[in-house]
């Protein structure tokens, strides 16, 4: 028996499919209709050289923008101090986060209120963090020095004190959130895993190391991903803690796109550079999800 | 082992066993304590800083508890709601509605993706790629779309804006959660003659409430703390309290004391919302339960 | 709350206008003007007028307030998609050409005959530089902004302090002349925690000298040097920068130099930062922006009070004489976009704001606004009222009057901003390299020659002829000013 066209396309759409598709669809118009536009502004704009405060009109240079910002080497540095930040930055977060969301993973007094403070520093918005991290990092007034007793100029002075300085303040700011995802994801694991694995009496370690981390393996994946992407596009820590200075010792990628793009009016350079940093993302995540987060899943037995 | 170990008893084993358990459970509830005050400490000093005079802030030794706290106090609170009064219904419309939205939109999105692997990988990874691109690339367009329908300056036009960059991580904090959840119950659910929505909607969301929880808690604080788009696409109609922030940074002096005056007011609903959502954030014992 | 206030304000005029009508005396009922600009202090004299505005003329003026560092961006994507969001712009007049030759903004020339913006006693450094261009007027002035130097009168007149330097340096303690007093000056008074200050002991360090580092600032400093060494930023023949030649070069070497008599910090120290030095007691000396000295007497942020003596920018020695000039970075005007719908109504606002509240708004300390027009420098009673407000003390109107006579001075030795198209990535550009000496990241030569390339690739970006044509006209307001001579 043939089917029609039309039973062919029906039949394809299954229920499944239907509902399915009706479930995703309105997302994924929204982002459409938000993403083209830019995604098109972008890409066509890193083949033309644009100034727009230029008197000169755009022309198609095609790949010799794309030139120009390889000889850039303003941009390389800024890629380099953003992967340095990207890397301490990760490993420092995930490793705290995780060992304070099994801090927090448990019954104890006042649970709700601790865990629900913990989360201010995200609550802050962050061009008021920056600017009072300036004052609290300054040697001559700010607390930090002086509680803990120590002179160190963080501010401006040498890229290694101005960079821990910018993390200090990331690491403040969002080690609650990878908590807090942590946290729920912890939750979500049943309460009998863990009494299977004590009956076996086996020891705290083991039970963190064999049965946990492996559970929560996706979760910790996911949220080391998004803080990759963020750190990647790391702004105001940097632009309010140091200007990307001194000189250009802690630009980060975002601070020069955004000052290329939007003070420089260069439209046509912030284009490739932005072009090279989503391709670089892309590889980025597609690499992390293929072998961190998929590969060794594990279902509940 | 040494032969000692052996002929220890059952009980001692025990007692040391709780003793050990007990001094662990107390240092970790130190630890906790430690851990919150070392992160709040920042906080603290905003905190106080809304307390402060001018000159408190720029003093040798810091200043940790204020002098003329009494006056300073008013002034600065006084100030904080003269210039971040409209701010707070503004971030509370804009913050709110992309929240709810947002979570409207991406729970069913997530749970497709999760169970019915539609568009295979390559949806999810289109939509995790939004964030991507970076917010400079995002600046002119959105401005010029939003400006083509005419939403310049309006709430609807920041929220759609919001809903852009909050739905892909919306989606995917959710995702994850599914994707954990095994299929058992909801098969059992069609068996019983569920729709798949009903399935959906009755079975799986309540399970994965705390992805729910932490994706719309964030959804809800990105969209109170941002401020470039913001910038960018309001003027005067709508003015959300990081614009109402940075009017007191303007150019040449910082009103620091009503600054951290705003900045702390402006810190409390999002720590309500996120008090509140501890009840759906820690669930423990629940699930397994259900299971079982 | 600023819509709330507005609204009632129009409410209540409605309702004194039906009842007394004198709806005919208001020349602009019910119009609403919007203008932008930078928040916090800078924005404060508009809303302190907006109700007087409103008495006279019936003009509903809304402020609507930016971040320093976003106002250009903001202006500029309004430009460009021109929603008619403003009726009116304030902006720094370094970004007056580039907006000026993209069309941005509407002539002012037309509307000044309906009502005089008495351009003739704006003081002719502004007039010249700030407010026209292609020959026609596009702003008024708003802020003048010019460099001063600022020094601790108390500790230059204490009898130890004055002996202690005439012995160690041979010539008397005195507002320098030049930049080698000036380090002299530096160097004697900066003193560790523990020794004495004109007959006190130090709890902490003090410094000689206020040096501001922070990216985006240094090269405010770096001007003064640049300017004094009879630097030009281009050179007029062939467009060449002028920035790595031998004054601009020398003027990165002239601030190191001052480096081990400021704060370690002040790779870090921005506008805030070194005048609050000050205010708190911990400098001896600095360069920095005019308004300040009005900050000196609020006794609500200065522990200075009564102490700030204020000089022209120390100079150079050529030939016996002492040349010196004085940066004039930022600024601000008001100027009117292309897209206002009702520029008539906007220019009476402006032209009230630039003539008549400014008498008043650039002598309080509560707003960040300089003298600008020869009526505000003889008036030096007005200023020293406004200031006894905040002082708690008498302020001797001879005082003032210094202030306002050392701000003429530097005035007439102005060295302006660039302002061409393209201003903000010269800056930066600038900056970057001075940051990167004074960080010693690079030699000063190589940091100036770095720069002096990417000015090049800049000024080609944007049209070499272009440039030059808008530079020279900019050359020869600065002859007219006697700034420069060809």
């Amino acid at each position: 028996m043939r089917r029609t066209l039309a039973e062919q396309f029906i039949h394809y759409f299954t229920p499944k499919k239907r509902i399915a598709i009706f479930m995703v669809a309105p997302t994924m118009l929204v982002l459409l209709l938000f993403a083209i536009y830019p995604l098109i502004f972008m890409f066509g704009n890193s083949f033309r050289a644009w100034q727009l405060t230029s008197v000169l009109p755009p022309k198609f240079v095609w790949f010799k923008t794309f030139g120009t910002l390889f000889s850039y080497g303003r941009y390389w540095n800024a890629f380099a101090n953003t992967l340095i930040l990207l890397a301490i930055g990760i490993l420092v977060q995930s490793v705290l986060g995780l060992g304070i969301a099994m801090l927090l993973n448990r019954q104890f007094h006042g649970k709700r209120i601790l865990t629900g403070l913990f989360l201010v520093p995200v609550m802050i918005v962050p061009v008021v963090s920056g600017t009072i991290w300036r004052l609290m990092l300054n040697s001559e007034f700010g607390p930090f020095n002086y509680l803990l007793g120590i002179t160190v100029h963080w501010l401006g002075v040498t890229k290694a004190a101005s960079m821990t300085a910018i993390l200090m303040m990331d690491t403040w700011q969002w080690t609650p959130f990878v908590a807090m995802v942590l946290l729920a994801g912890l939750s979500a694991i049943p309460r009998e895993v863990y009494e299977a694995a004590d009956v076996d009496s086996a020891s705290g370690w083991h039970v963190f190391t064999r049965v946990t981390l492996p559970l929560l393996r996706p979760i910790f994946g996911l949220v080391v991903l998004l803080r990759t992407i963020f750190i990647f596009r790391i702004y105001e820590p940097v632009s309010i803690l140091t200007a990307g200075g001194p000189g250009s010792a802690t630009e980060s990628l975002s601070l020069l796109t955004y000052r290329t793009g939007f003070q420089f009016w260069n439209i046509g350079l912030s284009s490739a550079m932005s072009v090279i940093q989503v391709i670089f993302m892309i590889l980025v995540a597609y690499l992390f999800l293929k072998f961190v987060v998929t590969g060794g899943r594990t279902r509940h037995a | 082992m040494h032969s000692q170990g052996r002929t220890r008893s059952i009980h001692d084993r025990i007692r040391r066993a709780k003793r050990r358990k007990l001094i662990s459970h107390y240092s970790q509830n130190v630890l906790v304590i430690l851990v919150v005050l070392v992160f709040l400490s920042p906080v603290m000093w905003i905190v106080t800083g809304s307390f402060k005079t001018r000159v408190e802030f720029y003093s040798t030794p810091p200043v940790f508890l204020p002098h003329q706290a009494s006056t300073a106090t008013g002034t600065n609170y006084a100030r904080a709601l003269e210039v971040g009064g409209k701010g707070f219904i503004d971030s509370i419309i804009v913050a709110g509605f992309a929240t709810v939205l947002t979570i409207l939109l991406a729970v069913p999105a997530s749970y497709a993706i999760a169970r019915y692997r539609i568009g295979a990988q390559h949806i999810p990874f289109f939509i995790l790629s939004i964030l991507f691109l970076p917010p400079v690339v995002g600046i002119l367009p959105l401005f010029m779309l939003l400006k083509t329908l005419h939403l310049i300056d309006t709430h609807l036009g920041l929220i759609l804006a919001y809903m852009f960059f909050n739905l892909p991580l919306a989606v995917w904090l959710t995702k994850g959660f599914f994707e954990d959840l095994p299929e058992d119950l909801e098969s059992a659910a069609l068996v019983d003659g569920y729709s798949r929505f009903r399935a959906f909607l009755k079975i799986a969301v309540p399970l994965v409430v705390p992805g729910i929880a932490v994706a719309g808690l964030f959804t809800f604080i990105f969209s109170w703390n941002e401020l470039a788009y913001a910038s960018i696409m309001t003027r005067s109609s709508v003015e959300t309290l990081p614009i109402a922030l940075t009017n007191l940074m303007g150019g040449h002096g910082i009103q620091w004391g009503a600054l951290c005056a705003l900045a702390t007011l402006a810190a409390v609903p999002g720590i309500l919302l996120s008090l509140f959502m501890q009840k759906y954030l820690i669930r423990g014992l629940s699930f397994g339960a259900i299971r079982g | 709350m600023r819509l709330v206030r507005a609204g009632l304000l129009v409410l209540v005029g409605l309702m004194l206008c039906s009842g007394l009508t004198l709806a005919d005396d208001k020349p602009y009922a019910g119009v609403t003007i919007k203008i932008a600009c930078d928040g916090g202090q800078n924005i404060l004299p508009i809303e302190e007028a907006v109700d007087e505005i409103y008495e006279l003329s019936g003009i509903t003026v809304e402020p609507i307030a930016t971040t320093m560092d976003d106002l250009y961006q903001k202006l500029t994507s309004e430009f460009i998609a021109d929603t008619g969001a403003f009726d009116l712009v304030v902006f720094f007049p370094m970004y007056g050409a580039e907006f000026a030759s993209l069309g941005y903004l509407q002539p002012l020339d037309d509307f000044m005959s309906i009502a005089d913006p008495e351009l003739d006693d704006v003081a002719d450094a502004f007039r010249y530089l700030y407010l026209e261009y292609g020959g026609k007027t596009y702003s008024l002035p708003y802020d003048g902004d010019v460099h001063l130097y600022y020094y601790r009168k108390d500790l230059f007149e204490d009898p130890g302090e004055k002996a202690a330097f005439e012995a160690e340096y041979g010539y008397p303690l005195a507002a320098p002349e030049t930049w080698t007093q000036a380090t002299d000056i530096a160097a004697f008074f900066t003193r560790k925690a523990g020794e004495t200050l004109a007959g006190q002991v130090l709890r902490d360090d003090f410094y000689g000298f206020g040096l501001m580092g922070l990216r985006f600032w240094a090269k405010q400093h770096w001007k003064d040097f640049f300017g004094g060494r009879g630097g030009l930023w281009f050179d007029p023949d062939t467009m060449e920068p002028g920035i790595n030649s031998e004054a601009g070069v020398k003027a990165v070497e002239d601030m190191i130099a001052l480096i081990p008599y400021t704060s370690p910090d002040f790779l870090s120290w921005w506008y805030e930062d070194l005048f609050n030095a000050f205010l708190g007691g911990r400098i001896a000396s600095m360069l920095i922006w005019s308004d300040v000295w009005k900050k000196t007497w609020d006794a609500s942020m200065s522990k200075v009070v009564g102490d700030a003596g204020v000089s022209h920018v120390p100079g150079y020695e050529v030939d016996g004489d002492v040349v010196y000039r004085a940066a004039m970075p930022f600024g601000r005007v008001i100027g009117i976009p292309k897209g206002c719908s009702n520029p008539e109504a906007a220019y009476w606002v402006a032209r009230y704001l630039s003539v008549v509240a400014s008498q008043d708004f650039v002598m309080t300390p509560k707003t960040g606004e300089d003298p600008f027009r020869y009526s505000h420098f003889e008036n030096a009673s007005g200023l020293s009222e406004a200031l006894e407000e905040f002082a708690g003390i008498p302020v001797p109107i001879e005082e003032c009057q210094g202030y306002l006579d050392a701000v003429n001075q530097n005035l007439t030795n102005g060295f302006p901003d660039l302002n061409i198209p393209g201003t903000a990535q010269y800056e930066d550009a600038l900056d970057l390299a001075i940051t990167q000496a004074l960080s010693g990241a690079l030699t000063p030569q190589q940091a100036m020659d770095r720069a002096a390339a990417a000015w090049n690739d800049i000024t080609t970006a944007l049209g070499k002829e272009n440039q030059k044509a808008i530079y020279d006209a900019m050359l020869d307001a600065w002859a007219k000013l006697g700034y420069y001579t060809p």
